[in-house]
């Protein structure tokens, strides 16, 4: 528990860093902001433009699904504010061959790759995503209870220790196979599975997607809290993303035995 | 706590090397799925003691285990075989306790952040080895005196010279005060100046602070300057263990004859000596005091020689090392 | 033209040892198809329909792995590269060789491409087409395909030199290369069918060059030109040449100043 705090406060101090590093290069940091901004915003235009022309599809109409983009704009801002450097700082370590000085600190290396995430960068669609939601709420006049909140802030965690298992995952993989660029696009693609409401796939991936890969804890759970479609499922899904990062955690301390048996 | 800082007895590791002998697409496709190994031993039954308090010289070819072993110590590697004692701590069990007490310095790569100032770096260390903020604020003082880098630290490191980061890269290692600290190759690229301001640092904090130094490197004026004790590794054992001073007379019944010449000579009326180089206007003769009088040798040199000037020498301490490793 | 085939040699050489990162397509690819084959699925059949915005299924889907297919076809990284041989000094040393940079750096972008559509379009079409087959492509429209893209990628090439340049002056071009990009992908019609948006719109983007490297070449591989395919050919080819044209002529002019004052400040 004492490990876990000192690691949040390694993270604290990683942010600070990359907050004075974003100052340091201000028109960098202003410019990757609306970059950012622009690419995240191309999913749900393209979503919006479908709908405005067509009549959409099942389970969700147009302000519904608005909802969901706003949802899916403001989680992706939180994970990519808490973890969007990661990829960077991995791949960077083993490009410099510096994983053998993350050996070197008083911590588990999976734990300070954890904490040096984060990214001002993606405020961007984070409060672009935080507004749409409100907007939406307002302009649908849903009602939300405290039981709506609770399981909307839930999933947003569970939907972060899920992320934090795919991210371990991603580590073991990219420290493994050093040579293997790109790896951060193969793995980003799977991601969207999460990203569209999991009822446009068939039942057998529904099912995963709510078991095994619980991704849809990161949009659909928290827009069905929102929209009040609370289920018996939910509870489960949860309980799936702990297995998730549980098991990327044991596969990664295997690896990380590998590797100190091995040598770089 | 022994009296040893480092106990090292009968170290060995062995690495499984995978083969590809072709480099074409058919082949690295075939790699994926088939993988032949083959063992490679880089440390073989080490031993290894070192005091508290010492600085100690680690040196020894490229490929000779130095790095396997310096990996093995700072708690990066597990061992084959072997056991290690580094103040109590068994490195690669307890590596989050152990490495709060050490302190490891690589001359090839920066641990400082690279867009930022020194400062922020040693803040972020602060943190990671939870120093209090009187032990911060004094070794921070300390150290921008004994380096004079008061204006450096505050300074991205982007815009540092290679012997300013340097430096801070000692700042960073030491801030924790760990007892024992690693330095891979600490002067590697850097100029005279800068280099003699490391190395007195270095003496000046074993000696102040009674750090325990372990210097692994391939320039020998470090070793020379800083310690007292040497250990030489060669195909993954210690070959060499003793003092500077033992090294530099490690051929004691060996010397060298520098001659030089007046005149340009006939190279036959060299026949009969055992010459290790020579030219026109000059000579090196080698001699086993055992075989051969030292006086006998120089008088047959001033008798059959045009001699101008004449130097008896140790055999220096390169052509010791170079004869270590060779064999 | 021995220098240039020879340097076009050296430089397949070199991208050839990447070529597990150009394949990462082949494992990207399909899953997108897979969740777009489910999206469009299921909005084609709520809406009990066929065709959208001209688009049939296997065309809808197709659109945006047609994208990448595009990519291999004309993706080049010149832009940053000459930024890189600016600010490491490289340049001068491009500078001594006998052969210009410009086409060098051509020579190495033909060789890339050469790397990409071995492996990422020739087993990609393959692996693709089992998942989804396009049965819009006929022998015709796959051929129109083939001219329209290599006009882009010579579009694409002249285009990114030009962009390119300003390394010269502001030395570190990231950021207009990131806008580039964006524009590409939206502009270009890289990631939303461009029937999606305004027809205005549409009109403003038929008056910059992304259109011609992307979506034209799209539109032909999707088989979706409309009337006498010969004659939309004829068109959009020689737009995409006017535009070769003029980027050529711009490049020449401002590369031999540009130059002068790179050489003049000594790097």
């Amino acid at each position: 528990m004492l490990k876990l705090l000192k690691l949040f406060k390694l993270f604290i101090w990683n942010s600070k860093m990359d907050i004075s590093r974003s100052m340091e290069y201000r028109f960098d940091f202003i410019l990757g902001t609306v970059i950012g901004l622009a690419f995240s915003s191309i999913g749900p235009i393209l979503q919006y433009l479908i709908f405005t022309q067509t009549k959409g599809f099942p389970g969700w109409n147009l302000e519904q699904i608005i909802l969901f983009q706003g949802i899916l704009l403001f989680t992706s801002g939180i994970k990519g504010m808490i973890f969007g450097s990661l990829p960077y700082f991995v791949t960077g370590i083993v490009r410099k061959g510096d994983f053998d000085r993350l050996l070197l600190k008083p911590y588990s290396p999976i734990g300070i790759i954890l904490a040096s995430g984060f990214r001002l960068n993606n405020i961007g669609p984070l409060l672009s995503g935080a507004f749409i939601m409100v907007y939406y709420i307002v302009k649908m006049n849903l009602h939300i209870g405290i039981v709506q909140i609770a399981i909307f802030i839930l999933a947003i965690v569970f939907g972060l220790i899920l992320f934090m298992g795919y991210e371990v995952l991603y580590s073991s993989i990219v420290i493994k196979l050093v040579q293997i660029g790109r790896l951060d696009e193969l793995m980003n693609s799977l991601l969207r599975f999460g990203e569209f409401p999991i009822n446009i796939f068939s039942k057998t991936l529904q099912t995963a997607l709510i078991t095994v890969i619980p991704f849809a804890v990161w949009v659909n759970i928290p827009a069905n809290a929102l929209l009040n479609r609370l289920d018996y499922t939910i509870p489960i899904t949860f309980v799936f993303c702990a297995l998730f990062f549980y098991v990327s955690l044991k596969i990664w301390n295997q690896f990380l035995k590998k590797y100190t048996s091995a040598g770089g | 706590m022994s009296e040893y800082i480092i106990d090292v007895e009968g170290l060995k590791k062995d690495f499984k090397v995978h083969k590809r002998d072709k480099s074409g697409l058919l082949s690295s496709l075939k790699s994926l799925f088939i993988r032949d190994y083959k063992l490679v031993t880089a440390v073989n039954n080490l031993d290894l003691r070192i005091r508290q308090g010492e600085i100690r010289g680690l040196i020894g070819p490229n490929g000779a285990g130095k790095s396997t072993t310096i990996k093995i110590l700072s708690g990066i590697l597990y061992p084959t075989e072997g056991t290690v004692n580094v103040m109590g701590y068994t490195p690669w069990t307890q590596r989050e306790e152990y490495v709060k007490k050490i302190g490891v310095v690589f001359g090839q790569k920066s641990q400082l952040v690279w867009d930022l100032p020194a400062i922020d770096t040693f803040a972020l260390n602060k943190q990671m080895y939870s120093i209090s903020d009187k032990t911060f604020d004094n070794n921070i003082k300390y150290f921008k005196e004994l380096l004079n880098i008061g204006d450096v630290i505050t300074k991205p490191v982007r815009q540092l010279s290679l012997g300013e980061r340097m430096k801070c890269e000692f700042v960073c290692a030491l801030l924790h005060e760990p007892p024992l600290v690693y330095l891979d190759e600490p002067t590697i690229g850097l100029d005279i100046i800068s280099k003699e301001a490391i190395r007195s640092f270095i003496k000046m904090v074993n000696k102040e602070k009674g750090t325990t130094f372990i210097v692994t490197t391939h320039d020998l004026s470090d070793i020379e300057d800083l310690c007292e004790n040497v250990s030489i590794i060669n195909n993954g054992t210690i070959v060499f263990n003793n003092s500077i001073e033992k090294l530099k007379t490690y051929f004691s019944d060996k010397k060298v004859i520098e001659v030089k010449f007046s005149r340009q000579i006939n190279p036959s009326l060299l026949e009969g000596f055992k010459v290790t180089s020579s030219g026109p206007y000059f000579v090196n003769i080698e001699i086993e005091t055992i075989n051969t009088s030292l006086q006998d040798e120089i008088s047959k040199i001033f008798k059959e020689l045009p001699v101008q000037d004449i130097n008896v020498n140790n055999i220096n301490i390169e052509e010791v090392i170079k004869h270590i490793y060779l064999s | 033209m021995k220098v240039f085939l020879e340097v076009i040699k050296l430089n397949f050489k070199i991208s050839f040892q990447y070529k597990w990162t150009f394949a990462m397509t082949l494992l990207v690819q399909p899953i997108l198809l897979f969740i777009n084959i489910a999206l469009f699925k299921s909005i084609y059949t709520y809406n009990d329909t066929s065709s959208i915005k001209g688009y049939g299924f296997e065309q809808m889907v197709w659109y945006y792995t047609a994208y990448y297919v595009i990519l291999s076809f004309v993706w080049n990284g010149i832009t940053n590269q000459i930024s890189r041989s600016i600010i490491s000094g490289e340049l001068a040393t491009d500078l001594l060789r006998p052969i210009s940079v410009f086409r060098f750096m051509l020579a190495s972008a033909i060789s890339s491409r050469f790397v990409a559509i071995l492996v990422d379009f020739l087993p990609g079409m393959i692996i693709y087409s089992l998942i989804l087959f396009p049965a819009f492509l006929t022998l015709k429209s796959f051929l129109s395909f083939l001219i329209i893209a290599v006009l882009a990628f010579l579009l694409n090439y002249l285009f990114s030199f030009l962009l390119g340049m300003s390394a010269m002056i502001i030395k570190n071009n990231m950021s207009i290369s990131a806008i580039r990009e964006v524009l590409q992908a939206i502009v270009g019609g890289g990631v939303i069918p461009l029937e999606f948006m305004p027809v205005w719109l549409n009109r403003i983007f038929d008056l910059l060059p992304f259109k011609y490297i992307i979506y034209w070449p799209i539109q032909f591989f999707l088989n979706r030109v409309e009337g006498d395919n010969l004659g939309s050919l004829v068109r959009i080819g020689s737009i995409q040449i006017l535009w070769i044209v003029a980027f050529y002529v711009v490049i020449q002019i401002l590369w031999k100043r540009l130059i002068k004052k790179f050489c003049a400040a000594g790097g």
